[in-house]
């Protein structure tokens, strides 16, 4: 065991202090790290009962990465490594960071307007551009979405904040706007009663606000209609597939036309037959004769 | 019409069968477990005789669910119960109060019904609508809740209510206080503070009070805790959904929704 005694002899005479400052930063971290982990869940739990999920995970996000740092800085401590200069370098290199990081720190600073903003918390159905999803979660950087078709994106806060964003779930109710065209022939009186019926019975449509129904414009083609239905947030593909069957349903029950849209011509005359000239060209004798050899082919010009 | 709550024996592969207003419900055992099934009847019918658990063949087309019990005593038992959500009344005409008047509407409200199987340890096997009813919104677009939609004739005399297994009567006294006429179009009751009573006539909950003062004040709204005086003695046969909150005060009679707030 002469050569176990020689080894710590060595390292207490000569490196005692390295050893003091490796088992220091050992503790350090060993201590730090999920102290810090329990304390940002803390402080994330209690912020997110007061106020909103959003708000805890940004709490615990800002408090992890302080924590980091002053852990970095006590580490650093101990090694010995001067941090007025290591500071006074990270100042110059602050400026050419700085230039190259323009976009993220203003995705950061976008971040933290959303947050004082609010306009969409986590869970709500959002509509950013053509992007429809649900908001997964709010970071410093970007916002994720969670796409319908369980698609994942990611958004920078940045571009939420130059973009129009529509809440689809941030007031409880909603309209449901149908735009619905009836013949010209059909009674408007009574395609409005139909309505105002299916509503009635349609158990997703709320009785109150009342749903609107409003005789539009006088379409091209139909007698154009606004169809507006009241429902819960929640009941959206509920009241849609159920409604669109039931006025399909009801419309052809009651004789009700749904006309597409077409072009009448007239050709000065709406009472007159309108006049059209056979052509019979060498192509289609050709042709005639090939179906029926037999045939002698007649001139069909008139 | 007190037979159709009474507890009733069921036998293994029995099938009981409960009817009145738009509702049929059936209950059958099945070794360890309870079937249950229900059929509404079209709107605006009603099936025309009211059967208390009687023994009838097994429908042949009947949707049946299936409830867990084991360990449990072969006997049946439904309880009426208030609606899960708030209903909002709207009379079928609009109703005027001048100041200083004070009269007692009644109010038949539909009710749910609780299946409970078991004698000295119970199980609650479900809870169903009697009959289905439309929703509705109470309060502003951006705020507000989810509620029942009722049309109701708001009667002054509670003889004019028929009877019926599946209603219970409401009986709500409007005071009002304020010096300008009180011009409402509909009501939001909160039946989750209402208990039901059974009387002779029926079932009635306890009495609702609500005094207007202006769309400034707010109304002050007041539970009673006993059987209204018109049922006195009669026996409490469902709590509350929630505990009465005493000194409710809410704002009512909103001229913009018409609301009313009990």
């Amino acid at each position: 065991m002469e050569w176990f005694d020689k080894i710590i002899q060595g390292l207490s005479a000569e490196n005692g202090q390295m050893v003091n400052s490796i088992l220091r930063i050992v503790a350090i971290l060993v201590l730090g790290i999920p102290l810090l982990h329990l304390l940002s869940l803390l402080a994330a739990k209690l912020t997110k009962k007061r106020f909103s999920e959003h708000s805890g995970i940004l709490v615990r996000k800002l408090l992890g990465y302080t924590g980091y740092i002053i852990l970095l800085i006590m580490v650093l401590n101990q090694l010995g490594v001067k941090l007025a200069a290591l500071l006074g370098a990270a100042g110059i290199a602050g400026i050419a960071i700085g230039f190259a990081a323009q976009t993220s720190v203003s995705n950061v600073i976008s971040g933290i307007f959303l947050l004082s903003e609010k306009p969409f918390q986590v869970g709500d159905l959002i509509k950013v551009g053509e992007t429809l999803g649900v908001v997964h979660s709010i970071d410093l950087l970007s916002i994720k979405l969670r796409k319908l078709d369980n698609l994942f994106i990611r958004i920078p806060n940045e571009t939420i904040i130059k973009t129009e964003v529509t809440n689809i779930t941030r007031f409880p109710i909603r309209r449901m706007d149908i735009d619905i065209g009836v013949a010209y022939k059909e009674d408007v009186g009574k395609v409005k009663e139909v309505l105002a019926d299916l509503a009635s019975k349609n158990p997703y449509c709320l009785d109150e606000p009342v749903p609107l129904i409003l005789f539009k414009n006088f379409g091209n083609s139909a007698l154009e209609f606004l169809y507006g239905l009241w429902f819960f947030k929640t009941d959206y593909l509920a009241l849609r597939n159920s409604i669109m069957q039931e006025i399909k349903e009801r419309f052809d029950a009651e004789g009700i036309e749904i006309p597409f849209p077409h072009r009448t011509l007239y050709t000065g005359s709406a009472t007159d037959p309108f006049p059209i000239r056979l052509v019979d060209t060498d192509a289609d004798k050709a042709l005639r004769k090939q179906a029926d050899p037999d045939s002698s082919s007649s001139n069909a010009s008139q | 019409m007190a037979a159709f709550w009474d507890a009733v024996e069921i036998n293994e592969g029995d099938c009981r069968l409960w009817q009145a207003g738009p509702l049929r419900l059936w209950v059958r055992q099945v070794g360890e477990e309870w079937h249950v099934a229900t059929e509404s009847a079209n709107e605006k019918e009603k099936f025309p005789d009211i059967i208390s658990g009687e023994t009838t063949a097994v429908p042949e087309d009947a949707q049946w669910q299936r409830w867990m019990g084991r360990g449990v005593e072969h006997v049946v038992q439904l309880s009426p119960l208030m609606p899960d959500r708030a209903v909002v009344v709207r009379p079928e005409m609009p109703l005027h109060m001048a100041y200083g008047q004070k009269e007692m509407f009644f109010v038949n409200i539909p009710l749910w019904i609780r299946v409970v199987a078991g004698k000295g340890k119970k199980i609650t096997i479900c809870e169903q609508a009697s009959q289905t009813l439309s929703n509705t919104w109470f309060g502003l677009p951006v705020q507000g809740e989810l509620c029942y939609a009722l049309n109701t004739k708001a009667r002054t005399g509670i003889e004019e209510i028929a009877p019926n297994p599946l209603t219970a009567v409401c009986p709500l006294v409007i005071s009002n206080l304020y010096k300008e006429p009180l011009n409402f179009e509909r009501l939001c009751i909160r039946t989750d503070h209402l208990s039901i009573y059974e009387t002779e006539n029926g079932l009635i909950t306890n009495e609702v009070r609500v005094i207007y003062q202006g769309e400034e004040q707010m109304s002050r709204i007041k539970y009673g805790k006993k059987p209204p005086a018109l049922a006195e003695g009669s026996k409490r046969v469902a709590d509350p959904r929630k505990p009465i909150e005493n000194n409710l005060i809410r704002k009512s009679f909103n001229n913009f929704m018409q609301s009313f707030e009990a």
